[in-house]
């Protein structure tokens, strides 16, 4: 028993989330290192003691989590909250909390884990002073019409389709119409389909009973009850197996689920946020998402542009993760040259958003002791388009001074202008328009 | 609902919602010590003075110790700031013997010598009530044998 006892705690002090635990009545009975540095206090003046006595917060008074649960039996995840640290610094930290119980299901404890999100909050703030809505940046005709659709639909309760490639920004638009709706002060729990294993999806869905499955110890809530008159938000919806998917439509037809390995019938009332980045209509057509499902969620249909389709944003959204990435780096950044700017636009982004944030903090890195981000800071696949850029120049410059050749490649060729643009390593749109400069139709 | 949360309540000082949690608790399970040494500072901060007095002597036949040797400090015991608000009149009774009562109460938690002054004050003013007989004499022999045990 000592043996598990100290792996735990071995365990619990390797982790970098502050661990608390206290006994029934709310004294301190284990904190890990992680804690220890957080908050500041050490283990030895700590352990024994009334968490509100240490802590000092307002928040132990009034918004105890622990009470919380006790009250209505709902854990708590990700809630923002203060604490006061032994140099008493107050400091925003993000807390989920469990009630502890023995086996007769009699609460006998709790258990806290926070971490420090003073940066995370620092930064968030420069997003809401830089974001247009919600913290979304953009300016794009596309991007306004996504914002006018999420403030008319605030009244709805209709399920939402959000569909676009990966990076793009779904889950900003999701936060967006949950931020905005009636539900917004209600549970809202996000779950990404394709990183649970398929055999456990159902599971974390739906919940288990003690004894489900081998590892099924005890009951289980799942994410649709913990949601209950709430949101949830299910991510790659496409990647569920057609099973599940089943029980989906089932909660949104009937509002209705079993547990597993459990009998009885639940009733739940959750608003469905889904995303995927696939053509739904492909996996339609291949057997892999029900048409019917599609219809159920697609109430109210999102398409988010891919980023190569809204480039008119670019300027702005590099400009948000200068100001992010140099605050975060503690550089003194306060751009981007013109050269580097030209391959940002021009770059495709197949990774959208997503792959942008990451090209700018690579580049913030990269610039050590410069103003401005250059050419030369950026990931290699980007900066390779300065060779090719180069190359296309100067065929430009060839073609513009030298008409007789780009003729006489022509004749050659029998007039196949993709052919000779091949050959001259220009666009066959650059070609023509050298032509029709030429007179030449 | 659990002890656990009316442990919460009875922590922020919310005492009417620990006491009927407290309550429901003692009804299944009389002998806990605990329980009844909360709920007996509950009844008398929502005036339920008769109550406390029934609750505590209960406690004191069965185990006086239990509620002399309260740590005031690690057990974050809210009698010294009862004990504050009832003396300033703060906190009000329906008239003095209720007064004297709580404070008798209240004052076990702290000091026995000081407990059994407002209780022999409650029996001057209440000599009908033997439990208050009962308690002055459990409280006096207490203070006895501690001087006994002190000398030897």
């Amino acid at each position: 028993m000592q043996n598990n006892d100290s792996r735990t705690d071995v365990i619990l002090n390797s982790i970098a989330e502050g661990v608390i635990t206290v006994d029934k009545e709310f004294k301190i009975t284990f904190i890990n290192e992680a804690a220890e540095k957080i908050t500041g206090f050490k283990k030895d003046e700590v352990i024994g003691q009334f968490c509100k006595n240490v802590f000092k917060s307002e928040f132990c008074l009034s918004n105890c989590p622990i009470a919380q649960i006790l009250r209505n039996g709902k854990s708590v995840f990700d809630l923002d909250t203060f604490i006061n640290c032994s140099n008493s610094e107050v400091l925003p930290i993000r807390i989920n909390a469990a009630v502890l119980k023995d086996e007769n299901n009699i609460p006998t404890g709790g258990v806290i884990t926070f971490r420090d999100i003073s940066l995370f909050k620092q930064v968030e703030d420069i997003i809401k002073a830089e974001s247009q809505f919600h913290g979304m940046i953009g300016k794009n005709k596309a991007m306004k019409e996504i914002y006018q659709l999420v403030m008319e639909i605030s009244d709805s309760d209709a399920h939402v389709l959000i569909m676009g490639e990966t990076g793009t920004g779904k889950e900003l638009i999701a936060n967006a119409i949950q931020a905005t709706s009636k539900r917004k002060k209600e549970n809202f729990v996000k779950i990404n389909c394709s990183v649970i294993p398929h055999n456990l999806l159902g599971s974390e869905l739906f919940g288990h009973a003690k004894g489900a499955f081998t590892d099924a110890k005890s009951d289980r809530i799942g994410r649709f009850e913990l949601a209950n008159n709430g949101t949830i938000f299910l991510d790659e919806i496409a990647e569920m197996p057609l099973q599940m998917q089943t029980q989906i439509l089932r909660v949104i037809q009937e509002g209705t689920f079993e547990r597993l390995g459990e009998s009885a019938t639940r009733k739940t009332d959750v608003r469905i946020i889904a995303a995927t980045n696939m053509n739904l209509e492909n996996a339609i057509s291949s057997g892999k998402f029900r048409e019917d499902l599609f219809y159920r969620l697609s109430v109210l249909p999102i398409e988010v542009p891919p980023l190569r389709k809204r480039k008119d944003d670019i300027p702005l959204l590099i400009d948000y993760f200068i100001r992010k990435f140099s605050f975060i780096y503690k550089k003194k950044i306060l751009g981007i040259d013109e050269s580097a700017l030209d391959l940002l636009i021009n770059w495709q982004w197949p990774g959208n958003i997503r792959e942008l944030e990451n090209s700018i903090e690579y580049a913030v890195i990269k610039s050590r002791g410069k103003t401005h981000i250059n050419s030369h800071n950026l990931p290699l696949r980007i900066k390779e388009k300065v060779f090719n850029g180069k190359s296309e120049n100067k065929n430009l410059q060839t073609i513009e001074h030298n008409s007789a050749n780009i003729i006489e490649l022509l004749n050659t060729h029998k007039w196949n202008k993709t052919k000779v643009a091949e050959i001259l390593g220009v666009d066959r749109t650059t070609l023509w328009r050298k032509l029709k400069s030429l007179g030449i139709d | 609902m659990s002890e656990m949360l009316a442990n919460q309540y009875f922590l922020v000082r919310n005492f009417i919602s620990a006491k009927s949690i407290y309550e429901s608790i003692l009804e299944k399970d009389y002998t806990n010590k605990s329980i009844k040494k909360k709920l007996t500072i509950c009844c008398i901060t929502t005036g339920e003075v008769d109550n406390a007095l029934s609750l505590f002597l209960s406690q004191i036949k069965d185990d006086i110790d239990f509620v002399i040797h309260t740590d005031i400090r690690s057990e974050d015991c809210p009698c010294p700031e009862l004990i504050s608000q009832i003396e300033n009149e703060e906190k009000l009774f329906k008239n003095e013997i209720e007064k004297t009562i709580a404070l008798g109460i209240l004052w076990l938690y702290c000091s026995l010598e000081k407990s059994i002054d407002f209780f022999k004050k409650a029996e001057v003013k209440n000599s009908n009530d033997n439990r208050i007989k009962e308690i002055n004499s459990i409280l006096i022999n207490k203070l006895i044998s501690n001087k006994n045990n002190s000398i030897n």
